[in-house]
């Protein structure tokens, strides 16, 4: 194994500068921002845990919270079957197995802003594709503008919608290296369908669910234009995630420590819900490294 | 493969549900777009018309930015793919070939940085952008989203590094080549397929990408996303064929590209997330 | 903000250049060739400034600069989530800002010009002629921060066509009235189509406080008493309440803005409202509207059983957009020049003729307002009564968006009208200025 030379500390310089510059030195400074009381045409009042206490106080957090909670784990359960339906397809026999897999993929080339076009222009009520035609089989329509849970159900739609190919892509991936042998060997021994998935092949892709699993909670979490420009978290404020609760308090409200505080609570959030692979990451790492 | 007739049968038609879940949307954007415009909420739907372009031509007239903004979009996204290639290379080239303590943890500090949400930054970053007076410029947003990607993008250009024989290197070094002749003449050329796979990942999420640049853009770095939520929320009410318009401009070129990047999508996501 | 030199900004620039690619556009050099003042608004304004009807107020003033009006528009709330983060920077992009006076408050009045200071100096014609009430609407201690240019006040529209479709024929003059036409005029037209009695926009309690006021009771008084809890205030969000479960409102009413009603108004979903008189033009727009020359406007009436006398005006909503100069604009002597054309009489009448609400009274009584404006003679009559949605102070936005929550949630049958008004009480009480 060769030696570090200053040449190699220079090429893996620029991109430790840019994450120190804009993602870990702004998280310290985070949590620095969050004891502060902090608006427009006033200066920084150091206020310690106030921020806290507010949001810890504030119906409209936790009303964000259990919004956040809820939609992610829809979403991420919903992406997982669904991706995992879509990669056990694909996988197998399918006609046009490429253009299959391209039509699967294009929702991920698709802005947030352009999918919540699409899915107003589908709910127009009265009008819109999908309520008229629920109204002529004599459905109700959905009716997002007015009820808080049918509102959170269509964000959820469409972020499964837009984000299913990931988790299908690396489940795909997953399912293409399960050796041909082994499945073959279990249906020798007389297994079937249902138990060559559950005994080879669910085992082998584990590890891939896993991931998939891991950095949809971590990304999902950061929901924001859905919302946003679908409700702006009304009716009642009864809509909101937590990133929509941040910008309000930041953008609207000028509360930057309330926002800080905010900001902090989801970053331990993440951190906390990614912990177990960082250690395993870690450690892995570490034992490499020698 | 072989199956049954039925299973056969069955297997195509759930794929074709799958394809029309997912490309539905999408296609009723671009042939709305084309749509005149009284009869883009007819009832019942229907998708035979002919086709007029009068959406476009409203866009042009009464969006005259919208075409500027794509132009802010291609610079965005064309910077922050080259610095992240750029970095990703070269950080990607030494954790592939070397081992030491301080890059066990740089490379783990890439792995926890990944985890932050990109939304808590922004609090922060505002004064610092402030201050350095370059809210509002392309280079700001090329920066965040390079900075955002350099990460997945450098372990991708690592997994495809070290599938490269050292061979070649120490060849190449006996023949009197320094570092960067190295990395120019060999690494790169023979990385191509990783370059490219980190490269999809960086460009879809700069040309798509709404928070930062609702944030920290205004006039002169407004991006077609932004200018998109706009059009969405005019006091006239929505014209939904203009938007349509403007919607199907800025992700045709997307959904095409992504569609021919296939593999390296693939390929990218196995190098990224699946060898962690 | 701190403040520092251009050279470092290069410096800096030209620094993060060698990291990233030479994309970065130099602030530098656009400011060293400025053609263009940056103007911040509400569509509304660049439509009402510069419209072809009553004319291009800034045409003079390009004229004579050889400058350019860049206007950038967004949604009322846009607007000032833009123009506050904007003003905050060191390096000002927005050289005049249009402010609505709720979306204010003492902490963001530094962030601004002190105009009274400008005037001193330099100042508008006749300004006296503007009231006080609009000029004090953006003063804070002292510092006027903006001058008054459109002031939106409410009145009632109805639509005359679906009138006569429902045997009506006479405009309603009390609110009593409206709550039993509303319920007559939500019906299926011949073709099917589905009309709602009303609308409503729901993203600011500036319609709610119309209905408010005509039950005579307030939302918060001038003195920042918090009264939205009292029986003729009440009595408004239980009649909206009504209204929601009868389907009188859109289903999505909740949703609303002021561009969801001008729809809901111009494609016919909806046959009455209150809004801003000179959205009379939007309602009537020919090339926009189902039923333009349909649409006809009065004021609010009234509850006969608290106003006395039926038809008397109810003190509806008025709000004053205003025009401010961030502190960090560039080019401030150019931008006052162009308020000091916008304020000007002919502007005004100009604009009023395209449909803006005019600050100054003796645009009434030009001859070409009076003919493209007609209503004007019932905004005159609103004006003297007409009050703002609430006085202005810090928390403002927030009062506002919890009364909505509280009324909201009383729609949806969370809770009763007088428990949701207590609620709203309670919470916003802690927020007002200390007496």
């Amino acid at each position: 194994m060769h030696r570090l030379r200053p040449a190699h500390y220079l090429m893996i310089a620029p991109a430790q500068l840019m994450l120190a510059a804009v993602i870990v030195l702004p998280a310290i400074s985070l949590l620095w921002l969050s004891l502060e009381r902090y608006t427009y045409g006033r200066a920084p009042e150091f206020v310690g845990l106030a921020n806290y206490l507010f949001i810890l106080g504030d119906r409209a957090f936790w009303r964000a919270s259990f919004n956040t909670f809820v939609v992610v784990n829809i979403v991420v359960y919903g992406e997982l079957l669904l991706g995992l339906g879509l990669a056990l397809l694909v996988a197998g026999w399918v006609p046009f197995r490429r253009l299959v897999v391209s039509a699967l993929l294009a929702p991920y080339a698709i802005t947030e802003v352009s999918a919540v076009v699409m899915w107003r222009y589908m709910l127009e009520p009265d009008i819109g594709m999908i309520n008229y035609a629920l109204m002529a089989i004599g459905l109700d329509q959905i009716d997002y503008g007015g009820d808080p849970v049918t509102a959170l159900g269509v964000a959820a739609a469409m972020a499964i919608w837009m984000h299913t190919p990931f988790t299908f892509l690396i489940l795909y991936a997953a399912l293409l290296t399960v050796p041909v042998e082994l499945v073959e060997a279990a249906k020798v021994d007389g297994a079937g369908a249902w138990q060559v998935f559950r005994h080879v092949k669910f085992r082998l892709i584990v590890p891939a669910i896993l991931i998939a699993l891991l950095f949809r909670y971590i990304t999902a979490m950061r929901l924001f234009a859905e919302i946003w420009l679908l409700t702006e978290g009304g009716p009642a404020r009864m809509t909101e995630v937590l990133a929509v609760y941040l910008y309000r308090q930041a953008f609207k409200y000028h509360e930057f420590g309330v926002a800080a505080a905010t900001g902090f609570a989801m970053l331990v959030l993440s951190l906390a819900i990614a912990m177990p692979y960082l250690v395993q990451m870690y450690r892995r790492m570490v034992r490499d490294a020698v | 493969m072989r199956s049954s007739l039925a299973a056969q049968a069955v297997r195509a038609l759930l794929a074709a549900l799958a394809v029309v879940w997912s490309m539905f949307p999408i296609l009723l954007v671009v042939l709305s777009s084309f749509k005149e415009g009284h009869r883009i909420f007819e009832t019942p739907p229907s998708f035979v018309f002919s086709p007029t372009l009068e959406h476009y031509v409203r866009l042009w007239e009464k969006w005259p930015d919208f075409f500027s903004n794509m132009a802010n979009s291609l610079i965005v996204t064309i910077g922050a793919t080259l610095l992240t290639v750029a970095t990703a290379t070269l950080g990607g080239y030494v954790h592939a070939r070397y081992r030491s303590r301080l890059l066990t943890g740089t490379a783990f500090m890439m792995i926890v940085v990944r985890m932050l949400p990109p939304i808590v930054v922004t609090l922060p970053l505002f004064p610092a952008v402030n201050w350095l007076r370059i809210h509002d410029t392309h280079l700001l947003l090329v920066v965040i989203y390079a900075t955002f990607f350099v990460s997945l993008a450098t372990w991708i250009m690592k997994a495809f590094i070290e599938r490269i024989p050292r061979e070649l290197e120490e060849a190449a070094f006996v023949d009197g080549a320094g570092l960067r002749q190295i990395l120019l003449r060999v690494i790169l050329p023979l990385s191509a397929n990783g370059v490219f796979a980190a490269s999809v990942f960086v460009l879809v999420y700069s040309w798509n990408e709404y928070f930062f640049a609702l944030i920290f853009t205004t006039r002169s770095a407004k991006t077609a996303p932004l200018v998109i939520s706009e059009i969405l929320s005019t006091v006239e009410g929505v014209d939904w064929g203009l938007l349509f318009a403007a919607a199907t401009l800025q992700l045709l070129p997307i959904v095409v590209f992504v569609v021919a990047a296939q593999r390296y999508v693939v390929a990218g996501l196995a190098a990224g997330s699946v060898k962690g | 903000m701190t403040d520092i030199a251009p050279t470092r900004r290069q410096m800096v620039a030209g620094a993060l250049g060698v990291l990233g690619a030479t994309t970065a556009r130099a602030p530098a050099i656009a400011q060293a060739r400025a053609t263009k003042l940056t103007i911040m608004s509400h569509a509304v304004h660049k439509a009402v400034a510069t419209g072809a009807k009553g004319g291009d107020s800034t045409a003079a003033w390009r004229q004579r600069t050889g400058l350019d009006a860049e206007w950038i528009t967004f949604s009322v709330e846009g607007v000032h989530e833009r123009v506050y983060r904007e003003a905050s920077l060191a390096d000002g992009n927005v050289d005049i800002a249009f402010l609505l006076e709720r979306y204010g408050g003492p902490h963001i009045a530094a962030l601004f010009e002190d105009l009274g200071e400008w005037q001193k100096r330099d100042p508008i014609e006749h300004f006296d002629e503007i009231g006080e009430g609009m000029k004090a609407a953006h003063t804070y201690r002292g510092r006027m921060i903006a001058i008054p240019y459109r002031h939106a006040t409410h009145g009632f529209f109805f639509n005359r066509t679906f009138f006569g479709e429902r045997g009506v024929s006479a405009a309603p003059r009390s609110l009593e009235e409206i709550a039993e036409l509303a319920e007559r005029l939500t019906y299926a037209r011949s073709d099917g189509s589905r009309v709602n009695g009303y609308a409503l926009s729901m993203d600011d309690p500036s319609a709610m406080v119309d209905l408010v006021r005509g039950f005579g009771g307030e939302f918060i008084t001038p003195d920042y008493r918090v009264v939205c809890n009292e029986p003729g205030a009440v009595k408004a969000v239980a009649l909206v309440r009504d209204w929601y479960r009868k389907g009188v409102l859109a289903r999505n009413v909740m949703s609303f803005k002021t561009e969801e009603v001008i729809t809901a108004m111009q494609q016919g979903r909806a046959a009455m409202t209150n809004q801003p008189f000179g959205r009379f033009v939007n309602y009537n727009d020919p090339k926009q509207s189902k039923f333009p020359g349909a649409i006809e406007v009065v004021t609010v009436p009234m509850a006969a059983a608290a106003g006395g006398a039926v038809g008397r005006p109810a003190p509806a909503k008025t709000s004053v957009w205003a025009m401010a100069i961030p502190r960090n604009a560039r080019n401030k002597e150019q931008s006052w020049a162009l308020i000091k054309e916008l304020s000007s009489r002919e502007s005004t009448i100009r604009a009023a003729v395209n449909g803006n609400g005019p600050v100054r009274p003796s645009a009434y009584d030009n001859p070409d307002v009076r003919q493209l404006a007609p209503w004007s003679d019932f905004e005159k009559a609103v004006l003297p009564s007409a009050r703002l949605v609430l006085p202005g102070f810090e928390n403002a936005a927030k009062a506002m968006d919890i009364y909505m929550e509280e009324v909201q949630r009383a729609m949806l049958g969370q809770t009763e009208p007088q428990q949701a008004m207590d609620a709203a009480k309670a919470r916003i009480d802690p927020l007002l200025p200390k007496a």
